[in-house]
């Protein structure tokens, strides 16, 4: 592997000219973890550079040093030629950098027009916000998207994709040189899309520079001119696109060839052990149907705000379904609080371990005793060393890399971390696994050690549900995969029918034309 | 986080605890004011203090703990008191009512009770803070007590509760323990394992640090929440007990303001109204504390205005010191981080 | 066609409104205590209640503000009361004893003595917003421990002593007096403030950066929005506000006492909540605010009016925290359907 990194090293570009951003050596240290090393990163003018990279591999990081939210720990940003401090977020806008951020940068309770207006606020001859001007600019800029949302509606009631558009609008209200979208497309439709890539292939022309950064592959095809990839925090090289191919990009995203990566699952497929029917809930998912299988994995996939994450909650009691069945070995349940759901042998990994799966400031041991406290007692009281001991052979099974059983939740590696609300889940009876986005923000190293350690369960008879939108995990861990659109199931494939094409087509909400013949 | 210090001296956990400040701070308290006034602030008179200080408010501010370790916040604690200690009273009514014992349970029951009416609208109406939800039942509470014994007050209670319980001492080598202070320092180590040696107590802890990773692990939060509300309204009760013990008799407004009192020692004693941290003897040493201060601003000036005003001060200072010399000891990692990093 | 729809619905919307609602209830409570004593609806005991909730309305706009940031100040009664007392002791010492029997007394112009309780205010407010913003205590305990120190500052400073009528200047007893087109005083100086506030949170970024803090505060640090500015710049003017509310309250009661005013943020805070303002930050309509400290006070002023029992003050109470309680619960119910209603008008 060394080897092969060294000969990317020396891929990448000597240092040119003319550069309209320049990043050189920029590392970034969060307590516990190097989240960038050492990255280089060159844009030209007018051209559209797409950053790829696994979840966790840095891309968000990179932009928000680039953006001023995060202070690098060492290296330099040039901006024409010119060395810049980003010191602050207002500092990049003001240098003409824009940004579309992931989700975090919206304000629900505000309306559409003043969550693009915000911070560019559209000041009257008073000094004060002319309320008119910013509808009407809200509305210019909404219907050059071909969007036909209203600028007086409350942020926080519209849906995702609703919210995307309106994210893309406040970065093109800035009129910026240099364009940052973080998976902009995330929850387009496909025509919604075309219009956003008709848009940035516009503003290229007029000679803005677009970072493009985007799980699709074939968003990187069709509009990057050239592209660069990070892997673990390391940059790993930027290419023509001309010269790269998908099986290459991967390759470099990874680190190694697929099919070492993804484990070769054996498991045969037992007896029906979970059984969902028509569940429905209002506004979030309907009708929703699919059975698993002991040895199976199952994949549940779908873009954002398609409703997977609702799906497997209200399976598990931590919301309640409005309509629907179902069944556990045959057998009718219904859950109104996890616990419930926990007896009955059924586990959720959720998706957000920070909030969801830890309790951060405390320790290893201590969070992975805590669903079984009851065990670890002795007369009554809690035994520190029986959680000692718990604690140090989970990380002795799951390689969890730590100083000690004592090391605090916090202060682990996303990797890490995650292992430890794996081994939270496999220290219960749980014989159904629900694993809602498994290897989001994790390095390389542990998504394998995850990989190996879902197939073993599978071996082992156990029932997965894997919730996920990155294509490859689909592709390769799964045996059947439930697709889902807009709160629906859209289609249930098997291995044999799996292609990418046709699990995004499946994936892609219809457009309007196609959702009136439908 | 590291217990490594520069020069590789390492500090043992145990002496890192914020306990020591406290303690620290215990005894700069009893010397100062010792030199003051070395013939009124002296450790018997102290001693004997304990029962106007320490007693009442130490046990709300031990059910107020459970309630601010799970990251929320009852302020109609000494409503309940007052609801509670006016019911004994009543029900009692001078001998004429029904026998002692039986009030007092009638006394702990309506302190549950109100407690579960807190803990229900709390864990069903999640969308409302519980610091609306008390302030609001903290004035139906009061007013209760309000209509029930109008303007008047109701005392003649038995004779071993109003004198031997409320004024009684017990000579222990060679100094009088107030029999009020005994009761308080034998519930505390049952207390103290209870909280932080069981699975229950543990449970606190960890819906208070992640509600939602607890309830993902398979905790009842909302029982548990519900269960340390009433057990929270109970120990309200059982403080409103020793005050009427101590004052001898009841009014509707009995106990005013000694919910700030209870919470400001839960606080000091190192609970955070987000939840998650506290512990029992840090909340020992904060009432040792409280009671060394007060009474010794007592004798020195005879103001409760400037009382307050040193208990407002310690608490902001025992809060925002920590919080200070965290955020430097935070910068300062990342600048040897970046140092090592210049490094290699 | 979905401008026809847009139509429609603008008279459901408007009867949707939390504002409406509050109206409703108001008028619904004045005619239910007017069946039980007419005087209850009469215009001078209209006009009464407006003037007695308009101290209530200043702060509650002010405690918009805080809770718009997502913080909280529990120690404006002690600001009230240090910001009238340092006012009143500048009075006392300022004043003139006319030699005249008839004559009235004068002393420090009233406009300076509101001058110098505001800014005793603004200052207390700015510990509170910097005791939270830079020194990261939670609002709670630092305005919880700010409202100890601050009575206690009221009572160094005053050295025991209250501030009685007969130190009084006769423009300050007038002060909350007076009346223009059938409305006291207190009530412009309450519109007032209610405009300015008005045009500070809808017309200048400062204001709207108070709404986008509480609303996503790692958003607002994403876009350049600075938190701790926010936050300090809203305990600044609940400061300010809690001052002009203070003098407002001494020259109501003609003295000024070290403990005034105490309790009085749990109204206020109730207030708020029933106008609607999320205590979790971000939301929340400055009428709403006003809406709801009026139905506190209608509430207030009619159970005094309604006389249920012999003497309705040992009910009073209860019965306030019973209805503080009620209004708060429904408010729930009612954004819980208003959610379900987005919901289902979500088509999947």
């Amino acid at each position: 592997m060394d080897k092969t990194n060294n000969d990317l090293k020396s891929a990448h570009p000597a240092r040119e000219k003319g550069l309209v951003l320049e990043a050189v050596g920029i590392t970034k240290i969060f307590p516990g973890v190097k989240a960038l090393d050492d990255v280089y990163f060159a844009l030209r003018p007018g051209e559209i550079h797409a950053l790829i990279g696994e979840n966790g591999a840095g891309k968000s990081t990179f932009i928000k040093v680039l953006t001023g939210i995060h202070q690098p720990d060492a290296g330099k940003i040039y901006l024409n030629g010119e060395q810049v401090e980003m010191t602050n977020p207002l500092v990049s806008r003001r240098l003409g950098i824009a940004a579309i951020h992931q989700h975090l940068a919206a304000y629900p309770h505000l309306t559409v027009a003043e969550n693009i207006f915000i911070c560019n606020e559209q000041v009257g001859k008073t000094g004060f916000i002319s309320w008119r001007k910013t509808q009407q600019e809200a509305k210019k800029l909404l219907a050059s998207l071909g969007s036909d949302i209203s600028p007086g509606q409350i942020m926080g009631e519209l849906s995702v994709a609703q919210q995307q558009v309106v994210e893309i609008a406040k970065a093109l209200s800035q009129d910026a040189r240099v364009l940052i979208m973080d998976e902009p497309t995330a929850a387009l439709s496909r025509k919604e899309s075309e219009e956003l890539y008709e848009i940035v292939r516009g503003l290229k022309d007029k000679g803005t520079s677009v970072i493009l950064i985007s799980h699709r592959l074939e968003d990187t095809f069709t509009l990057a001119d050239r592209v660069s990839v990070l892997r673990d925090g390391r940059y790993i090289g930027t290419w023509d696109i001309k010269d790269t191919n998908s099986a290459m990009l991967v390759n470099y995203m990874v680190g190694r060839s697929i099919d070492q990566f993804f484990p070769n699952k054996t498991a045969p497929i037992g007896e029906e052990l979970l059984k969902v029917e028509n569940l429905s809930q209002t506004g979030h998912f309907r009708d929703v149907s699919f059975t698993l299988h002991s040895g199976e994995i199952l994949a549940l996939t779908g873009l954002v705000g398609a409703g997977r994450t609702e799906v497997v909650e209200a399976i598990t009691g931590v919301t309640r379904p409005d309509s629907g069945q179902i069944l556990l070995m045959g057998e009718p349940v219904s859950f109104s609080e996890p616990y419930q759901a926990i007896k009955q042998g059924l586990g959720l990994l959720p998706e957000d371990r920070q909030k969801q799966g830890l309790l951060l400031p405390w320790s290893i041991e201590d969070n992975l005793s805590l669903p079984i406290l009851k065990t670890v007692c002795s007369r009554g009281l809690i035994s520190s060393d029986k959680i000692r001991q718990g604690g140090e052979e989970a990380i002795r099974r799951l390689d969890i890399r730590a100083r000690g059983a004592a090391d605090t939740a916090e202060s682990l590696s996303g990797g890490n971390q995650q292992k430890v609300v794996l081994g939270k889940l496999l220290a219960g009876k749980a014989r159904i696994m629900i694993m809602d986005e498994p290897t989001k923000g994790v390095d390389v190293g542990s998504k394998a050690a995850i990989y190996q350690i879902m197939c073993d369960l599978a071996e082992q008879g156990f029932g997965i549900l894997m919730v996920s939108s990155e294509m490859p995990e689909v592709l390769a861990m799964s045996d059947r995969a439930v697709i889902m659109r807009e709160g629906r199931v859209s289609g249930i494939l098997s291995k044999e029918e799996y292609s990418p094409e046709g699990i995004l087509t499946l994936m892609m909400p219809l457009d309007k034309k196609e959702k009136e013949s439908a | 986080m590291s217990a490594n210090t520069k020069n590789g001296l390492k500090i043992p956990a145990w002496l890192k605890r914020r306990e020591w400040l406290l303690v620290v701070l215990v005894v700069l308290t009893y010397l100062f004011f010792n030199s003051q006034a070395p013939s009124i602030y002296t450790f018997p008179k102290l001693l004997n203090q304990t029962r106007v200080y320490m007693v009442d408010v130490g046990f709300m501010a031990m059910g107020i703990l459970l309630v601010l370790i799970l990251g929320d916040i009852d302020i109609s604690v000494a409503s309940i008191a007052a609801l509670s200690a006016t019911v004994m009273s009543v029900t009692y009514n001078a001998g004429k009512g029904i026998p002692f014992g039986l009030s007092i349970i009638l006394m702990l029951l309506v302190g549950a009770a109100c407690g579960l009416v807190n803990g229900l609208l709390i864990t069903k109406f999640k969308e409302l803070f519980p610091m609306i939800i008390t302030l609001a039942t903290s004035t139906l509470y009061r007013g209760i007590a309000y209509i029930i014994l109008k303007d008047q007050s109701a005392g003649s209670f038995p004779s071993w509760f109003a004198r031997d319980l409320g004024y009684g001492s017990i000579n222990i080598l060679g100094l009088e323990f107030p029999i009020m202070l005994l009761c308080l320092l034998g519930f505390i180590p049952f207390y103290h394992v209870w909280l932080h040696h069981t699975v229950s107590g543990r449970y606190l802890f960890a819906v208070g640090t992640n509600l939602t990773a607890s309830r993902y692990s398979g905790l009842k939060t909302d029982r548990i929440k519900l269960t340390a509300f009433v057990v929270n309204a109970m120990f309200a009760a059982v403080g409103g007990f020793f005050l009427t013990s101590r004052t001898g008799s009841v009014k509707y407004t009995i106990g005013t303001g000694f919910e700030m009192q209870a919470i400001a020692v839960a606080i000091l004693g190192g609970a955070s109204t987000s939840g998650g941290k506290g512990s029992v003897p840090g909340l020992l040493l904060a009432l040792i504390l409280l009671t060394a201060l007060k009474n010794g601003l007592m004798l020195l000036y005879n103001d409760a205005f400037i009382l307050n005003l040193a208990v407002g001060l310690l608490l902001i200072l025992v809060v925002l010191i920590p919080n200070i010399t965290s955020s430097l000891n935070a910068r300062r990692n990342v600048r040897r981080q970046r140092m090592s990093l210049a490094k290699t | 066609m979905s401008q026809i729809k847009a139509r429609d619905s603008r008279l459901k919307r408007f009867l949707r409104q939390r504002e409406t609602g509050l109206v409703l209830v108001i008028i619904a409570l004045i005619a239910l205590v007017s069946l039980r004593n007419p005087n209850f609806s009469s215009l001078s005991n209209l006009q009464f209640i407006l003037g007695d909730t308009s101290i209530m309305i200043v702060l509650a706009l002010g405690m918009m503000c805080v809770l718009l940031v997502g913080s909280i100040d529990i120690s404006i009664s002690g600001i009230m009361a240090l910001g009238a007392m340092t006012a009143g002791i500048v009075m006392k010492n300022n004043l003139v004893q006319p030699e005249a029997a008839d004559a009235l007394r004068t002393s420090t112009p009233l406009i300076l003595l509101i001058l110098i309780s505001m800014g005793v205010g603004a200052l207390c407010g700015a510990i509170n917003g910097l005791l939270i913003s830079y020194g990261k205590v939670l609002p709670i305990v630092a305005t919880l421990g700010m409202q100890y120190i601050i009575y206690g500052t009221s009572h160094v400073i005053s050295g025991g002593q209250a501030v009685y009528r007969k130190d009084m200047s006769e423009a300050f007893i007038q002060f909350t007096r007076g009346s223009f087109l059938g409305l006291n005083s207190k009530v412009w100086i309450m519109l007032a403030a209610f405009i300015i506030l008005y045009l500070f949170i809808t017309y200048t970024k400062a204001g709207r950066h108070l709404y986008a803090v509480g609303s996503n505060r790692e958003a607002a640090q994403m876009s350049g929005i600075k938190p701790e500015t926010a936050t300090l710049n809203a305990h600044i003017i609940m400061g300010a506000l809690a001052g002009l509310a203070g003098m407002m309250y001494a020259s109501h009661d003609n003295k000024v006492t070290q403990d005034m005013a105490m309790g009085y943020e749990m109204y206020v805070i109730a207030a708020c909540v029933i106008g609607g303002v999320s205590v979790t930050g971000g939301s929340g309509k400055i009428l709403g605010v006003l809406l709801g400290a009026l139905t506190i006070g209608v509430i207030n002023n009619g159970l005094t009016m309604l006389r249920l029992t012999g003497n309705s003050e040992f009910w009073k109470k209860a019965i306030q925290g019973a209805v503080i309680l009620i209004a708060v619960v429904t408010n729930v119910l009612i954004s819980r359907g208003h959610r379900r209603r987005v919901l289902r008008e979500r088509r999947i």
